[in-house]
């Protein structure tokens, strides 16, 4: 097996740039994405290459090894098992990959694996209360706000992450709040009335 | 049925009247749980919980990933495919290729055989390769490693030029699928009849599914069974198809499909995918995964096809129908698979005209098959037909509600023995649309108040058959803000019955319904299976 790998290796030189130090982590998460190329600290590794990790996920520390070029979402779906975290275009535009990351809404199909580290990941099983729903769950459920229920989870995630930030959005926010996660049955007006009716939920408690 | 039982299995201490004796009616109950009010779905804790497992959710020990190389050309001619690269690479279980005795099978669509890896690619998409491997990156890296040789041959995609002389060859005799007429009547004698005759000619472009859930299975065997776990609308017919490519009885093939992440009709029916995961599957001897990405079902999973129509119509001054002419061309794609089907049949069923004539023409063009989308034919025949009698309704000075009331069929005029309706509920349809008042709604591409329009609330959703009082050009202007506002119906009441159809592509766990005008009698497909296996509409014919 060795043998093969060096030959693979050798025939495909498919460098993958990490992102491993803390300054690195830091930049993308702030979003300057372009501030990988070039800099110190960053080191080149071949596909294959596993490297070691520690993701928080709905307050569970889970020790991983990990491709660097792995997806939050690959590692959530097939390596942690939490698959209510969907995949539907692999590319930030449909939005049902969506996880809270420090409590903002976040595509998991844009994000590496590895620049997930030390953030706090919560994804649509880390509302659930035991078996009891969350408030924008359970608004999610009274409102009928769901056809098909693959591009769910991503919205109630996204709607999680709008009330965090605006504990009572208006009609227009929510829309806003709300336009980065498609619905392919047409469920956007039961959407934005379930988010306005667990904004109402949250005050509640 | 002892009391106890009673109240644990039904009732919870309410009081249920007995079975009435014949020739008695009994009482109406003074309050009712279930019956009128809004309850949560049956399956709806398990979608908002995640705890609800999709086919693309499922993960078995010891489970592969599988890949598919695809043709990146939309003619070409496999001269060889080389895998003895990708098959050494790390993590690579099973790579297959046509030229393997096992993957060697026909593969059979619209009536044409060809192979299920086909040397000749007639669309961009076709398979040409497949990988497993312990993972979907390590499988992807495979995939890029396999060595084609093509021949890349002239292509052609604007089905308006597909009968032109010159025009690339797709199948060996030519690229004319079929030509369909039909005639009842004298369209002649129609028209000298009619006081106001129009002709128009009406395009409907290409359009793509796009459920949210990639289209694919999992595949395992057990001895001489697969089981299969597919996104899937139709149980059966995957079933039925891997039964028959792999040369199986059906007996030995178990399609399970609990949830479905959306279909919309482009996933009525198993894909190469499906046969290849089990291809992989049992070289492997381990289970496969096997799910597409977002631009392989683009490119080769279905679409609804585009359509170039003209219909002449002829109306008489008191509103009544006098004579239809309709022609259509269209193309299902690279394989025979109905790119015209059913396009004329709301002209030749939706209103009462006796006098009717249709020409359609199906051609071959090297682009993905079609597959049926929210009833086959249907939106593209009600584009023109819709648009057509605004115009004969404007041009006889008509109210348009009217004048369709005026032509409301009672029996169905184009099938074959012209059974009557028992219902159709066409006239509630427009006299509902026709009520439905124009309310201020924000305008949701701006969001800010001075531009604020009003729009038709409550009508209009996805395909079905809008009628109001706007225009239907309007209606399509404004069809983000109806997409974006329809109002969802309350279960049990009668609109509920006309939105139904959603369901169909959404497949979940409760009953499926009836289309919009058949009305809350006539149920044609309703059960509680874990899988809803559609059954066709009666009355139209359509999903």
């Amino acid at each position: 097996m060795k043998e093969k790998q060096k030959k693979r290796a050798g025939l495909t030189r498919r460098g993958f740039i990490s992102t491993m130090g803390i300054s690195t982590v830091g930049l993308v998460a702030s979003g300057r994405v372009s501030a990988w190329g070039g800099k110190e600290g960053v080191t080149t590794t071949e596909a294959g290459d596993m490297h070691r990790m520690e993701l928080h996920v709905n307050g569970r520390p889970h020790r991983l090894l990990v491709e660097p070029r792995w997806s939050l979402l690959h590692v959530l779906r097939e390596k942690i098992g939490l698959t209510s975290t969907k995949m539907g275009c692999d590319r930030g535009e449909c939005g049902a990959c969506t996880v809270l990351m420090d409590g903002v809404p976040r595509y998991s199909c844009l994000t590496l694996a590895v620049e997930a580290e030390g953030h706090e990941i919560i994804t649509l099983e880390g509302l659930m209360d035991g078996e009891r729903l969350g408030p924008v769950q359970q608004s999610f459920l009274e409102q009928d706000a769901y056809q098909c229920g693959y591009c769910t989870p991503g919205q109630i995630m996204a709607g999680e992450g709008l009330l965090r930030a605006r504990p009572d959005p208006s009609l227009d926010e929510i829309q806003k709040g709300m336009s980065g996660n498609l619905c392919r049955c047409g469920a956007y007006r039961n959407i934005f009335e379930a988010v306005k009716s667990a904004a109402q939920k949250k005050k509640e408690m | 049925m002892g009391e106890g039982q009673r109240d644990l299995y039904y009732t919870k201490g309410l009081d249920v009247p007995d079975t009435p004796q014949p020739g008695t009616s009994p009482e109406p109950w003074k309050e009712t749980r279930i019956i009128g009010k809004s309850i949560p779905r049956v399956d709806g804790y398990a979608r908002v919980s995640g705890a609800a497992v999709y086919p693309s959710d499922i993960a078995l020990p010891g489970m592969l990933y599988g890949a598919i190389l695809r043709c990146p050309y939309p003619h070409a001619r496999v001269r060889s495919v080389d895998g003895t690269v990708a098959r050494d690479m790390p993590g690579v279980w099973a790579v297959i290729t046509g030229s393997m005795p096992e993957a060697d099978l026909d593969w059979s669509e619209g009536g044409v055989t060809t192979k299920l890896f086909d040397s000749h690619c007639r669309f961009e998409g076709e398979v040409v390769a497949a990988v497993a491997a312990e993972d979907s990156y390590q499988a992807w890296d495979a995939v890029r490693e396999i060595r084609v040789d093509y021949e890349v041959l002239p292509y052609l995609v604007d089905e308006r030029k597909a009968m032109e002389s010159g025009a690339p060859k797709i199948h060996k005799d030519g690229n004319l699928v079929e030509k369909n007429t039909y005639a009842r009547g004298d369209v002649e004698k129609g028209f000298v009849e009619a006081d106001v005759i129009l002709e128009e000619v009406y395009r409907s472009e290409c359009l793509i599914h796009t459920p949210v859930e990639l289209h694919g299975c999992v595949a395992n065997w057990d001895g001489d069974l697969v089981t299969i776990w597919e996104s899937t609308q139709g149980v059966y017919a995957v079933q039925k198809k891997v039964a028959q490519v792999l040369g199986m009885p059906l007996s030995k093939v178990r399609v399970i499909g609990h949830y479905l992440g959306g279909g919309f009709g482009s996933k009525l029916q198993a894909g190469k995918y499906t046969v290849i995961a089990a291809l992989l599957a049992k070289k492997a001897a381990r289970p496969v995964k096997l799910f597409l990405t977002r631009e392989e079902t683009y490119l080769a999973t279905g679409n609804r096809p585009p359509s170039n129509m003209k219909l002449k119509a002829g109306v008489r001054k008191d509103g009544l129908l006098t004579a239809l002419q309709f022609s259509c061309s269209g193309t299902g794609g690279a394989y025979p698979v109905g790119g015209t089907a059913l396009v004329d049949w709301l002209i030749r069923d939706l209103y009462t005209c006796p006098n009717v004539s249709s020409e359609m023409i199906d051609v071959f063009t090297n682009t993905g098959p079609a597959r049926p989308f929210r009833a086959p034919g249907h939106p593209q025949g009600s584009w023109a037909l819709e648009q057509m009698m605004d115009a004969l309704a404007e041009k006889i000075g008509m109210d348009p509600v009217e004048l369709r009331l005026k032509n409301i069929p009672t029996y169905s005029q184009a099938r074959e023995g012209n059974p009557p309706y028992t219902t159709t509920g066409l006239e509630a349809c427009l006299k509902e649309g026709e009520g439905v008042r124009l309310e201020r709604c924000p305008n949701p591409d701006s969001g800010r108040e001075r531009q604020r329009r009003p729009y038709p609330k409550g009508c209009g959703h996805g395909e079905l058959s809008v009628v109001c009082r706007r225009r239907w050009s309007s209606l399509h202007r404004h069809r983000k803000a109806l997409l974006g506002r329809e109002r969802q119906p309350e279960y049990g009441s009668r609109r509920h019955w006309y939105w139904n159809q959603n369901h169909y592509g959404a497949g979940d766990r409760r009953g499926t319904g009836c289309k919009a005008r058949d009305g809350p009698d006539r149920v044609c497909g309703y059960g509680y299976n874990s899988v809803c296996h559609t059954q066709r509409g009666q009355q139209d014919g359509s999903y």
